[in-house]
């Protein structure tokens, strides 16, 4: 029984650190990867006080997280209640919205996007928040400047949203006008 | 004829106690792994990214609850005029709660005038 209870937990203290160790060596990796050793020469000089930097990418996180919250809840909302329903009213009455389900389509893979843009974005900036800037400012420059690019991809993501629901709201303007326009055709034929 | 020696009290208590012990710590390394996992996942997941509950995230998190629940567009019905009409309504609404958000992540909060940085 001993012998069951040993190997047991030796399986499970495996476990546990393969656990563990995943992520932690993740970090080092994603840390080590970050900066090239000629990058740092791009930039003679920098000065900054890194408490206040610091303080103020802190603030940033906390305003980016609200944002991200807001602006998921708000793009979910206008892709499941919004398109995904008008698309399924479409197709149960039998209609050609074709168009419109592909903008659909188009909006949900850009979301997934967006998504997974702010994962890195926010891991690079949660990494910049926690580095040493006090001893390696150049390298610490460095990582803000990536940061700074990757915080680019979201915002551009944001952009290609908004114009996805513009280019919805516009064929589905011209949806409902061809629709209309074949109600009245039928009403005329009936009279 | 054999005749075995009785057991003293102290061992047979400690005999008694072993499998109880085993059920202890199995039960408490079981936790640490199902913790572990969920840690692991909560991590991996994003769901950390959107976590509000956190302490310093008070003046954030009473921001993110005043989003009203949103019903939203029925999904079966007619196509007349009267759900174009609504939907049409709706989806400017949304639209527009959209746009109010809409840069969020532009470049401005981590530009080096801003982060108090200088170059030369």
């Amino acid at each position: 029984m001993y012998r069951t209870l040993s190997t047991m937990a030796a399986l499970i203290v495996f476990i546990v650190a393969s656990l563990v160790a995943a992520p932690v060596s993740h970090a080092v990796s994603s840390e080590q990867g970050q900066l090239k050793p000629d990058d740092s020469s791009l930039y003679s000089l920098v000065t900054m006080d890194c408490l206040e930097v610091k303080f103020k990418l802190n603030d940033v996180h906390r305003r980016d997280k609200l944002a991200r919250v807001t602006l998921g809840q708000g793009y979910d909302n206008a892709s499941t209640n919004l398109m995904g329903r008008l698309n399924s009213r479409i197709v149960e009455n039998k209609l050609d919205g074709g168009g419109l389900i592909k903008i659909a389509a188009d909006f949900e893979k850009s979301l997934q996007k967006f998504r997974s843009d702010y994962t890195k974005y926010d891991e690079a900036l949660v990494t910049l928040i926690k580095a040493d800037c006090q001893s390696q400012m150049q390298t610490y420059y460095v990582n803000l400047q990536t940061t700074k690019e990757l915080r680019a991809t979201v915002y551009g993501d944001v952009k290609a949203l908004d114009d996805l629901m513009t280019q919805y709201h516009e064929a589905y303007k011209d949806f409902r006008k061809t629709i209309s326009v074949e109600e009245e055709k039928r009403a005329n034929d009936a009279n | 004829m054999q005749t075995s020696e009785p057991e003293p009290v102290l061992v047979k208590k400690l005999h008694s106690k072993k499998p109880f012990v085993a059920l202890i710590t199995g039960a408490v390394l079981v936790s640490l792994i199902l913790v572990l996992m969920s840690m692991y996942l909560y991590n991996m997941s994003g769901a950390a990214q959107l976590d509000l509950s956190l302490p310093g995230l008070q003046e954030e998190r009473i921001r993110a609850q005043q989003a009203k629940r949103y019903d939203g567009f029925n999904a079966a019905g007619k196509l007349d005029q009267k759900a174009f009409d609504q939907f049409d309504e709706l989806y400017k609404k949304q639209q527009a709660d959209i746009q109010k958000d809409i840069n969020g992540f532009d470049s401005t909060p981590l530009e080096d005038g801003r982060l108090g940085i200088k170059v030369e």
